[in-house]
Order: structure tokens, then C-alpha cells, then sequence
């Protein structure tokens, strides 16, 4: 009788539907992590308090300061007088004092006094108040500025396919390594050598449970991000799904490197959680430029596999591109993942030391 | 052609050294004892012979199979109980059997025969996890999952540690009647009381036989003499 694969598979499914805790984890986390990194690490602005000085209140005066009341980006303040900007931002009453020029009427000069505490804040609400206030007129100034795919700048739509790419690597690579340890942990492992199997099934069935239960979280996030974010996804669903899946593989496998190295739980943890997770928060794009990198750190870049995936989904969530577009990154990670596996599974432990 | 035949084996961890050229066989059938306090180097023993580990010296075959060379072949014929509990706690006994059995390829009616004696024990608690065992039953379903494909050679690492008296006295008489149908069985214990069920024994200590025979009557105070003679 030939060994079956889907004896291991089934195996594998009991533990992971045993472990109740740990499947509670795989499942919600990521949703947390998204609706967080979502609703509240933003660099959106909204309900900045403004204030304004007007030594002239004239009819052009009040018509700039209405449309600053009817915005949603702020809250109107009241007036203060020029000796007290200083104070007003200092209290902390506004973020930001108009100053409009005693002549606005004909000459259109005002000033814009801001906090700069705090950089991003300050830096956004300026573009935003230059916009409110020259209303009509900003459309008569020598240059026309149009920001293409995130025209309203929501850092969501930055977000979310980076937390994806990291979400993805964190718990992939967690789950696979620590599964293949346990076993070396409890024992079993010590049995399951002594046995014709072939390390290829061990790998793989531990590989197919958890790649179904990572795609229950990728379709989680993609519905939060859709219908709860409002990112637009703009490059078509199966593009996104297609690149996505690859990634998720990448992941495990990389799990699996992990756990030919790791010999305790924790050890196993300890390596996917932080030496897999500071390079993707620094190298991949989520958080700074890669563009800003010096070139040294820049080419560490080319090989962490989660800068190619979140510029590709950058891509193809906001942008809209094709999925042919983003042919570049999907080879490089079906490289990538490629050689994970073979590597994975030619170092794999046949031996217990 | 002997079971096992263990030559001049050696082996280290880091700075311990756990065997210091043990030399050994085993003929068909035998059911050969280990017998020696912990740290003698019986398990490393068990790990050689079973292929999980590699002696930094010597050689040994098992089933008249080269350890090194023919491991993979060794694996299909060897049935391994290793000293620690080493099933699945959160699989039912059932399905720790079925596993075992597939990743054999066989199944639990093909070999029935051999295991029935101790499976019909286990068989009232099929479907209950395995880590809510009791010692005994543990160590029934563990021998139950070694010997599901009828392997030639039969490896119990302290298979009765932790084991109530009553359930190591049964224990023993199932490897009684294995022993019928020609399997040969390298067993270790570190109670004296059990060696005498062997048909050979050898006595370890620090990572050497110190003597290999038939189990003598007196054997504490044998041991302790032996002991004593070797410093």
C-alpha cells in the first residue's frame, strides 16, 4: 500500500483544529492589526483646529473663512488677534493660524502660521488650508497639481498593502515553524524518522493546512479593506489574489527554513517574529521609502521578499495596473519561493543532530 | 546473520562522552537488556542503531543492514519506541494508529494479527486522546504504533519508566509473546527486576559494557560488585 498524502494532510488539519487557541489567533490578529493600522496610524487630517487673524474683515475674508467652517478637514476656532498666534498655538487652542493680509480683498495675500511639533500634521494641513482657502483662485495659479490613485492622501490605501505584506510573513512563517519544532520538542519527530517517510510529506502537509488557513485571512482583509477602508482594488480581485497566494507560500516556506534551524518553540518564534519582521518594516517599503535608502541597505532590499510583494500590491490595489503589469515582482517572488522550498527541503533534518 | 551487531562504537556530545567503543550483538529472536542507571548511554545507543544519530566511530548493522549506508532501508524494518512519551496528545488513539500505520503504508488489519493482543486493550479507549491516557495505556498504544508494520527488529527505549507495577508486569508478558512470533527486541530498563525477562543482558555503565550474560539470580548485588571492580 502506498503512503498517503492525505493521511498527513488530514493530521495536520486535527492539530491545527485542536489548537483552538492558537487558531483564534491566526484568525483574528490580522484583522486587529489591519482595522488598527487602518483607523488609527494615520497621517490623514482631519478636525485640525484653525484659527484665524483678519485685522480686515472684509467680504473676501469671510467668504475664505466659510468655506474653511464648512470643511471637514477642520474646525474653525474663532479669531485672534496678531499678539496672540504665538499663544494660540502654543496652548494648543490650534494647529494652525491663517493670517489674512489687511489688502486680501485685492491683493489675495495671506500667511499661514502652522505647529510644527508636529511635522506630518503640520505639512498636510498647510496643502489642505492652501486648497480651502484660494478655493475658485487655486485653479488660476501657474501650476496645476493633481495627485493620481490616492488623490485625498488616506494613508489606508498605504497601509494596508504593507500591513498585508507583513501580516502574511509574521504568521505564515510562525505557524509553519513552529509546528515542524513541536514536533521535534514533544518527540515525534524522533518517531516519524524512523519511517520510510519522504521529508517532501512532511513538508508539504505541513505547508497545505496553514496555506488554507492563511487564506481565510486574506479574504478577511481584502473585505475590510474593500468595504470597510474603502481601498479600491483597483487592479482587478484575481491579480491580487494570484500574487497574494504565491506570497502566502513564500511565507510557510520561509517558516520552514526557520524551523531547520530553530530547536525549541520559542527560539522558532523568536526568529520569525523579530529577524523576519525588522526587515520588512525597514527594507520593504512599509514604512519609509526605499528610495531614501542608502545604497548599501537598498540592495538588502532587492532580497526581502516582501518589498516585491507590497510594490506589487501597491500596484495593483491602488494604481489599478493590470496584472501583467506587475509580471517583474510576481517572477521574482515565484523565484524566491522557489528556492525556499528546494532549500527547505534539501537541508531538512533527516537526522536528529 | 545476527539482529544487531554493534562494533566499537563511539560517540560524543560536545563534552560529554556518552559511549566509549561498546561492542555487542543481538541474534534473531533475542530479547537482548540494556540494562544500566541513567546516563550510561543507553539511549544514544538506541539512536545509533535506529539511524537518528551517527557514531563518531565504529560501525553497526541492524538487520544485517549498514547503519550509515542503508538507513533509509533500516527505517522500513524497525520498529522504535523511544524513551519519551512520543505520540500525538491532541490526536485520539484511533487516529495516532492510522497515522502510524499510514506512514508505514499499512494498515491496522493488515498486520492484526501481531498487534491484536495489545490492541484489544487499547481498543475501549479509541476515541480518546492520547495525552488522556494513563501511563500503561500510553505505553500500550506507543508499542502498538512500533510494531504496526511488522517490523524484524524492535527497539524499546525504558518502555516501563513511569509505568504503575501492575501495567510493567503485563508489558512484559506482551514482549513474551512477541518474542514467539521472531521478532528480536533490544529492550533497556533501569530496574533491576525486569532484566531478568531478558534473554541476555548487558550491563552499562558511564558509556561501557561492563559485562555481557545471562541474567544472574542476585543481580543488584552482581551489579554492584561489578561496579566496584571497575572503579
Amino acid at each position: 500500500m502506498q503512503i498517503r498524502l492525505s493521511a498527513f494532510i488530514r493530521k495536520e488539519m486535527l492539530h491545527i483544529l485542536r489548537d483552538k487557541r492558537t487558531m483564534l489567533v491566526v484568525l483574528v490578529i490580522p484583522v486587529m492589526l489591519i482595522l488598527l493600522f487602518g483607523f488609527t496610524v494615520t497621517t490623514d487630517v482631519n478636525n485640525i483646529n484653525v484659527a484665524v487673524c483678519a485685522p480686515n474683515r472684509c467680504h473676501a475674508v469671510s467668504e475664505s473663512v466659510n468655506r474653511l467652517v464648512f470643511s471637514s478637514y477642520f474646525r474653525f476656532k474663532g479669531y485672534v488677534d496678531a499678539a496672540d498666534i504665538d499663544m494660540t498655538l502654543r496652548t494648543g487652542k490650534a494647529a494652525a493660524v491663517v493670517v489674512f493680509a489687511a489688502d486680501y480683498a485685492t491683493s489675495g495675500l495671506f500667511q499661514l502660521i502652522l505647529d510644527g511639533a508636529d511635522v506630518n500634521t503640520a505639512s498636510t494641513s498647510q496643502a489642505y488650508l492652501q486648497h480651502v482657502i484660494l478655493g475658485e483662485k487655486a485653479r488660476q495659479s501657474l501650476f496645476e497639481m493633481h495627485q493620481l490613485y490616492n488623490p485625498q492622501m488616506k494613508s489606508a490605501f498605504n497601509f494596508v498593502p504593507g500591513i498585508m505584506g507583513m501580516i502574511f510573513l509574521l504568521i505564515c512563517a510562525m505557524m509553519t515553524s513552529v509546528s515542524i519544532v513541536k514536533e521535534k520538542e514533544v518527540g515525534t519527530m524522533e518517531v516519524l524518522l524512523v519511517s520510510p517517510v519522504k521529508p517532501a510529506y512532511i513538508i508539504i502537509s505541513k505547508m497545505v493546512p496553514y496555506l488554507l488557513l492563511s487564506c481565510i485571512d486574506l479574504a478577511t482583509i481584502l473585505l475590510l479593506a474593500r468595504f470597510v477602508l474603502d481601498v479600491p482594488l483597483a487592479g482587478g480581485v484575481w491579480g491580487i489574489v494570484g500574487i497574494s497566494v504565491l506570497y502566502l507560500v513564500l511565507s510557510l516556506a520561509l517558516g520552514m527554513m526557520v524551523s531547520n534551524m530553530a530547536r525549541s518553540q520559542i527560539v522558532a518564534l523568536l526568529i520569525s517574529a523579530m529577524v523576519m519582521m525588522m526587515p520588512v518594516l525597514f527594507f520593504s517599503g512599509l514604512m519609509f521609502p526605499i528610495e531614501n535608502l542608502p545604497w548599501a541597505l537598498r540592495w538588502i532590499s532587492y532580497v526581502i521578499p516582501a518589498r516585491w510583494y507590497i510594490d506589487a500590491m501597491r500596484k495593483l490595489m491602488i494604481e489599478g495596473v493590470a496584472f501583467i503589469g506587475v509580471m517583474l515582482e510576481f517572477g521574482i517572488l515565484l523565484g524566491q519561493t522557489l528556492l525556499l522550498i528546494a532549500v527547505s527541503t534539501k537541508k531538512f533534518n533527516d537526522r536528529l543532530e | 546473520m545476527n539482529a544487531i551487531e554493534a562494533n566499537n562504537l563511539f560517540k560524543s556530545y560536545r563534552s560529554v562522552q556518552a559511549l566509549k567503543g561498546v561492542t555487542f550483538q543481538v541474534g534473531k529472536g533475542e530479547v537482548f537488556g540494556l540494562i544500566g542507571p541513567d546516563g550510561a548511554g543507553k539511549t544514544t545507543i538506541f539512536r545509533i542503531l535506529t539511524t537518528l544519530i551517527l557514531p563518531d566511530k565504529g560501525s553497526a548493522r541492524t538487520d544485517g543492514l549498514d547503519i550509515i549506508k542503508d538507513y533509509k532501508e533500516i527505517r522500513t524494518r524497525v520498529g522504535y519506541m523511544p524513551g519519551r512519551f512520543s505520540l500525538y496528545p491532541d490526536l485520539s488513539v484511533g487516529e495516532n494508529i492510522d497515522f502510524f500505520a499510514n506512514i508505514f503504508g499499512v494498515t491496522l488489519e493488515e498486520n492484526y494479527d501481531l498487534v491484536a493482543p495489545i490492541f484489544r486493550q487499547i481498543e475501549p479507549f479509541r476515541t480518546r486522546r492520547a495525552g488522556k491516557l494513563s501511563g500503561g495505556m500510553k505505553q500500550k498504544l506507543a508499542l502498538c504504533c512500533a510494531l504496526i508494520h511488522k517490523p524484524s527488529v524492535l527497539f524499546l527505549d525504558e518502555p516501563t519508566t513511569g509505568v504503575d507495577a501492575l501495567s510493567r508486569v503485563e508489558f512484559w508478558e506482551m514482549l513474551a509473546s512477541l518474542k514467539e512470533t521472531g521478532i528480536s527486541i533490544l529492550v533497556s530498563t533501569p530496574y533491576m527486576d525486569e532484566a531478568a525477562r531478558c534473554d541476555r543482558i548487558a550491563l552499562m555503565c558511564e558509556g561501557l559494557i561492563l559485562e555481557i550474560c545471562p541474567p544472574p539470580a542476585r543481580l543488584e548485588d552482581y551489579f554492584i560488585e561489578l561496579m566496584t571492580r571497575n572503579g
